[in-house]
């Protein structure tokens, strides 16, 4: 066997041989590859400028910056498309856009007509065409209902499944087939 | 190079610098068998990306869609569980080859052997000669000769990995994908840009320069060896029976070992095989090759360095079928029919349910009723219909949907409410049902288990 000692031969260097026997195993003292070394040496290099880069210079952000500035970024984007300025003058106008409106149609066959028919004519749910609102014909009030849902009548909220881009369109799809909805103004 | 011993790393030098191996050129049936073995491989690896299956390519890990298309089967990240049995069948079928073969994985079929044998050895020896022909340039000036044949090499060498990289990228992104986006600024395909040139950096410096030392102090496998196998586990070894004591041709009294240092001169990690089964073997079986053309020159039977067990090496019989390697017949046979029958469950379509967030129930005047999501994904290459329905032994359970049939086109998924209501009458306090969600033309079915949540009867 290998560490037989009987075997070893004689041209071997004991020097190196370390004083510490386990089980009759010894082990040397030998260099480590120059390679191995240098992915040592390496990790320190790499956290000099790691540490640089991420905690003194300021140019690298950690994650919870990282994360902020994306929060940041998402709010921009949605004051510039007017997703937090939504005012019912506006969905009014989203009513009027056939794409959207198109849009909010897909959305309302997929999630809503199983309670609300497939015409809004009611079902588990209730109807959206007959002129009663029960919970406010206020656009607003249509998006905040379907937004947030209403637990005690059996509503859920879409806020997660749908997001507020597409209750915004599904809004526009309810406004668009009732235009009784719609200020006097609006009724040319 | 000093002789090798068993006492220190035969590549690395007293000062830890590198002694870098030059496997003098081998011929023989078994170095003839690898090169077979090695072109079959690198060309299933060529041309894999290549071959289209039932409209995908035959492998494509298509991780940005989360879609995995497998010889015309398509998986998506809800089967992920599968790969379970994948890397335990792949690691537990190595176990069972070393157990039986010794390390003929290394030898023949491992990517670090097949790249390293089959091509970059192969330019390297087509570019500056033999073992001989490749140490004196090694210790030569930096004449313009020297220049010429290492940088030609270097050269060549960074055009294959950047092939094989290349290659590699496309078993993910597709083979038109990799096309498209070879067309495209680097700019708008950053993350797969990178990808290809870090995959082309590790390989160059990986088979250039890094070599045998992955397998010898990176690789994991060959530290198992000494677990792995047994007496009777098939290695490369040498006889040292017959072989013992070494000495001259002419010498009645030796034995059939000249010393001639063939086996070591042509050993790709620098070892002396005569000294015993070492980790460092990859069972590349260069060795055997050697001494059995060195036998037949001498007129010495063939065998002195051969495919044997340690038993068979002493003199013993080896026994094939032992405790262990019956026990891993059995246990590779238990895990073979379970992925089989994991694998025939896998079906066109994945379909997933939960709670729709909000009350966990409504109660109203005809009843009380609980919302979910289905999220069902079609995987087959044709649109398909899904009917979902709500089963249960309770009387009087309904449910409704906006759109049915489900209409899902192909490698797409859609998620759709299912409203599950029961009246007054018959609701009895929570109880468990199930929901069918079913392929109508494949008449396949998935069914999930929820429970109808409501109110305490009281």
């Amino acid at each position: 066997m290998k560490n037989d000692p009987e075997k070893q031969s004689d041209d071997i260097d004991y020097e190196d041989l370390r004083d510490h026997v386990f089980d009759g195993i010894q082990e040397y003292d030998k260099k480590l590859p120059n390679w191995w070394l240098m992915t040592f040496y390496g990790t320190i290099v790499f956290s000099i400028g790691y540490w640089f880069f991420y905690h003194t210079s300021g140019v690298g952000l950690s994650p919870e910056d990282k994360f902020a500035l994306q929060q940041e970024r998402t709010a921009e984007y949605a004051r510039a498309t007017g997703v937090e300025q939504v005012t019912s003058e506006l969905l009014f106008e989203l009513a009027n856009d056939e794409t959207l409106v198109a849009a909010g149609r897909t959305a309302y066959a997929s999630s809503c007509a199983a309670c609300h028919g497939p015409d809004l004519e009611g079902g588990i749910g209730s109807a959206l065409r007959n002129g009663e609102w029960i919970h406010g014909s206020d656009p607003m009030e249509i998006r905040r209902v379907i937004l947030d849902g209403v637990s005690e009548a059996g509503m859920p909220p879409w806020r997660q499944a749908l997001g507020e881009r597409s209750v915004n369109e599904v809004t526009a799809f309810i406004l668009s087939v009732n235009p009784s909805l719609a200020p006097d103004e609006g009724e040319q | 190079m000093a002789a090798p011993s068993r006492e220190s790393l035969g590549t690395i030098n007293d000062d830890g610098s590198r002694a870098f191996v030059h496997p003098h050129d081998v011929r023989g049936r078994f170095n003839f068998v690898r090169r077979g073995v090695f072109a079959v491989l690198i060309g299933i690896y060529a041309i894999l990306p290549w071959i289209p299956v039932n409209g995908a390519p035959a492998v494509f890990l298509d991780i940005g869609n989360r879609r995995f298309h497998l010889f015309g089967q398509t998986f998506v990240s809800q089967d992920f569980w599968l790969v379970f049995f994948l890397i335990t069948g792949l690691a537990f079928l190595l176990f069972y080859l070393t157990a039986l073969f010794g390390r003929i994985w290394c030898g023949y079929a491992c990517p670090q052997t097949v790249f390293l044998d089959g091509v970059y050895r192969r330019v390297e020896r087509w570019m500056e000669g033999d073992a001989f022909r490749r140490q004196r340039l090694d210790a030569a000036n930096w004449t313009g000769e020297k220049i010429l044949r290492r940088g030609g090499k270097q050269v060549a060498y960074v055009l294959i990995s950047l092939i094989i990289a290349h290659l590699f990228i496309a078993y993910f992104v597709s083979i038109p994908g990799l096309y498209r986006m070879m067309g495209e600024s680097p700019v708008r395909n950053l993350t797969v840009f990178l990808w290809v040139f870090v995959t082309a950096g590790i390989l160059y410096f990986n088979f250039a320069w890094f070599r045998e030392q992955l397998c010898i102090i990176v690789c994991p496998y060959g530290r198992l060896q000494s677990a792995l196998i047994d007496d009777d586990s098939i290695v490369i070894g040498y006889d040292e029976k017959r072989g013992e004591p070494r000495g001259r041709v002419s010498d009645p009294n030796a034995g059939d070992c000249i010393d001639c240092y063939r086996c070591v001169n042509v050993c790709p990690t620098g070892i002396d095989i005569r000294q015993g089964l070492q980790m460092e073997c990859i069972g590349c079986s260069a060795c055997i090759d050697a001494c059995d053309d060195v036998m037949k020159r001498i007129d010495r039977p063939a065998g002195l360095i051969r495919y044997d067990s340690m038993n068979g090496l002493a003199g013993r019989a080896t026994r094939l079928a032992r405790p262990r390697t019956i026990l891993y017949t059995v246990l590779l046979l238990i895990g073979a029919g379970v992925f089989l029958f994991s694998l025939s469950q896998v079906s066109s379509f994945t379909g997933s349910v939960t709670r729709m967030t909000g009350a966990p129930y409504y109660q109203q005047q005809d009843g009380v009723r609980n919302h979910f999501h289905v999220r069902v994904i079609n995987k087959s290459k044709d649109p398909a219909e899904f009917a979902i329905r709500a089963v249960s032994g309770t009387e009087g359970l309904t449910w409704s949907t906006p759109e049915t049939p489900l209409h899902i086109e192909p490698n797409q998924e859609r998620v759709t409410p299912l409203f599950v209501s029961i009246s007054h009458a018959d609701y009895e306090g929570s109880f468990p049902f199930e929901i069918h969600i079913e392929n109508t033309a494949a008449g396949q079915t998935v069914t999930r288990r929820v429970t109808f949540l409501g109110p305490d009867p009281g």
